[in-house]
């Protein structure tokens, strides 16, 4: 239904590593140099352990997508404020066994009015530690296109 | 039929404090949406989202069921809308819900860039006072453009 939205656009995907047992409340995206001064899209949470699991790339946990907002800072301000991470799953929760818990929405990417953003200053935010088991990663796939 | 796929200007997190419980619940004064033309507002419920960012409660599926959401704009009561309407996210542990239902196809009312003055609108409980319990928020999410 959105693919045609997205044709011809590059994609990339950030990887933020979280410590097992960690109990931060506030994740930072790492600077990103082969995103910066770049048109953003959209930008969807992907690899559920449903989809991409296992491997050296892990996967984020339940207790994240369920409970973590994105804030995405771009033109001076934090103008996507707590978006919740569900909202831009596009990924529909179903009675699979290891499918996370995660509803479907409409929108799924979260699909934009093209922006530049400024990784180092956008995060993700949860009301409560993350704390996985292992050492896992939050990862965030981003549609662009070059300036 | 309202299954467009947005495009995304900005979003705020809206919460609304439900403190001790009442029949009529009132958004506090939004500074960051003043003069923001609103595209569409969604509901998020306990099943789904279980906490605020600053981790108030959030009211489960069941309870939207009484509440509806009264937006001003201007002087008017522009919406008065039943708060399951503006569900836009199925989660599989609600029941009645099934995997075939992940999608509401009916999601993201759309509101057509108005400007809603935050400090007449509110919810409202339907059938008396409604209280799910201490340190409970509904959760809002405002899409919108400047």
């Amino acid at each position: 239904m959105f693919l045609q939205n997205y044709a011809g656009l590059r994609y990339e995907t950030i990887t933020i590593p979280i410590a097992a047992g960690s109990t931060q409340t506030k994740i930072n995206f790492p600077d990103q140099p082969n995103l910066r001064d770049v048109l953003v899209y959209g930008v969807e949470l992907c690899f559920t352990n449903y989809t991409f699991f296992g491997g050296d790339c892990g996967n984020y946990t339940t207790n994240l997508a369920n409970n973590g907002y994105i804030t995405l800072y771009f033109n001076g301000i934090e103008g996507i404020k707590n978006i919740p991470l569900t909202e831009i799953a596009p990924i529909i929760g179903s009675n699979i066994t290891g499918a996370f818990n995660l509803g479907g929405t409409n929108n799924g990417i979260l699909g934009m009015v093209p922006k530049r953003i400024i990784w180092t200053k956008s995060y993700i935010q949860t009301a409560v530690g993350v704390e996985p088991d292992n050492d896992t990663n939050f990862v965030l796939g981003v549609y662009y296109k070059l300036k | 039929m309202f299954a467009q796929q947005l495009s995304i200007d900005r979003f705020e997190n809206v919460t609304v404090p439900i403190g001790t419980g009442g029949t009529q619940f009132n958004f506090p004064d939004q500074p960051d949406l003043r003069d923001a033309k609103i595209d569409t507002i969604s509901v998020y419920y306990g099943q789904m989202l279980p906490l605020t960012p600053l981790g108030a409660n959030v009211p489960g599926y069941d309870d939207l069921r009484k509440l509806y959401l009264v937006l001003y704009v201007s002087e008017v009561e522009f919406i008065k809308i039943p708060l399951t309407h503006l569900v836009t996210q199925m989660a599989p542990n609600v029941s009645g819900f099934t995997s075939a239902s992940g999608i509401n196809s009916n999601g993201y009312l759309p509101l057509g860039g108005i400007k809603a003055i935050w400090s007449k609108s509110y919810v409202k409980a339907l059938g008396g006072n409604y209280y799910p319990g201490a340190n409970y928020n509904f959760m809002f999410g405002v899409f919108y453009k400047k």
